[in-house]
């Protein structure tokens, strides 16, 4: 993908708009995902997602090429959504009364699909117990394998600080799946295939 | 029991130790809370590794370009008003400027009251020659109106508004910048 991206990206800091569009093309999904991830909502990923790539295009003359441009994209989407959480807060809208979007269905099989709504759900209750910037080191840790280092430098936290709150995310999503997991719900445990173990799949 | 030192060991990224995997194990055969939680993280870790990626709708690129488009026409519209505001204020502060020189001046010679009195007959001399004008143009366009043919007329303004159009265009191509036309 870097060697894919290098021309694009050389092309897009002189400003050329068509040679970014390649690298919104590029990365809509990884960016998509992630304010997915972070905002449970899909009009609200949307615009997020939208607005990165905005924010990217405009400020692309502060981008350090010696850092990998997904993560500085990343990076970028990340501390939008953590504000557009914060706001949410602000403007006290109750979480019942935001739409909840209906997933895509992924499968063929009925049931199948029926088990991978079951899941997105369980993921997005899990992941709203955490705190914004919580719930982004988990996202960049578990859907885009991200190091420590890599992800303190994009939500701009020390890399101590990013294992604790990992740490502390993880108890948390345990405690939240003790206390509500009930033995009805059966997850399957064959149906997907595990993404490509501790690689990036998103890349 | 250190529940906290095995809760720590359970949610571990790094692989443990072959002593400190055969004290979690054994402390899991005792401790049913332990046990539970390895359980749920187990499943809870489980999940985020299978679950997959969200995919945007169709033309995602698109709608970005799209909205870029906007944002810069945006941008330029915002760019034209500070322009123009700047241009508003330059004028202003320097009208008043001169306003307060030229008052400054007529008080230090103590011409001022004259000064006023002449701006007012200038004033009125305007006037008069507006009513005056004014009344030229109803004779001439009252005149015209009885000796040309209707027809004639109206080719007569339609260039006239013509002209007039190409005026107003010409204008605005040569007053406002070229980037905030665009």
């Amino acid at each position: 993908m870097q060697d894919v991206e290098t021309p694009w990206l050389a092309q897009a800091l002189q400003g050329d708009a068509q040679a970014f569009s390649q690298l919104v093309e590029n990365y809509q999904t990884p960016v998509y995902n992630l304010c997915h991830r972070m905002l449970g909502d899909s009009y609200e990923a949307e615009d997020a997602a939208q607005e990165t790539f905005l924010r990217a295009y405009k400020g692309l003359g502060r981008y350090d090429q010696t850092r990998p441009f997904s993560t500085w994209l990343l990076a970028i989407a990340a501390h939008h959504c953590i504000d557009q959480i914060r706001r949410r807060r602000m403007r006290l809208i109750p979480f019942d009364d935001l739409p909840h979007e209906e997933l895509p269905d992924p499968a063929p099989r009925p049931e199948a699909s029926v088990l991978g709504r079951e899941e997105e759900r369980r993921v997005r209750n899990l992941l709203e117990t955490l705190s914004p910037p919580d719930r982004a080191a988990v996202v960049m840790l578990y859907w885009y394998d991200l190091s420590y280092e890599e992800i303190a430098e994009a939500l701009n936290l020390t890399v101590s600080a990013v294992k604790s709150r990992l740490h502390r995310a993880r108890r948390e999503m345990a405690e939240v799946w003790a206390k509500t997991s009930s033995p009805t719900i059966v997850v399957a445990e064959t149906r997907h295939a595990e993404r490509t173990c501790y690689g990036s799949p998103a890349f | 029991m250190d529940h906290q030192l095995f809760e720590t060991w359970i949610l571990a990224k790094e692989p443990l130790s072959p002593e400190q995997a055969k004290a979690l194990s054994t402390h899991l055969t005792d401790c049913l809370s332990c046990r539970q939680f390895s359980s749920a993280w187990t499943e809870v870790e489980r999940l985020l590794r299978v679950i997959p990626l969200l995919q945007p709708t169709a033309d995602f690129t698109l709608r970005w370009q799209t909205r870029l488009a906007m944002r810069e026409v945006e941008e330029r519209k915002r760019k034209h008003r500070r322009q123009s505001w700047w241009t508003l204020v330059i004028s202003a502060s320097g009208a008043l400027i001169l306003l307060i020189i030229l008052v400054y001046q007529a008080v230090v010679s103590g011409s001022l009251p004259s000064l006023l009195l002449v701006a007012a007959h200038q004033l009125l001399t305007l006037f008069s020659l507006a009513e005056t004008l004014e009344g030229i143009l109803v004779t001439l366009t009252r005149t015209l109106w009885s000796v040309v043919p209707p027809l004639y007329m109206l080719v007569f303004l339609s260039i006239v508004a013509l002209f007039g159009g190409l005026g107003i265009v010409s204008s605005w191509k040569i007053l406002l910048p070229l980037e905030v036309r665009r």
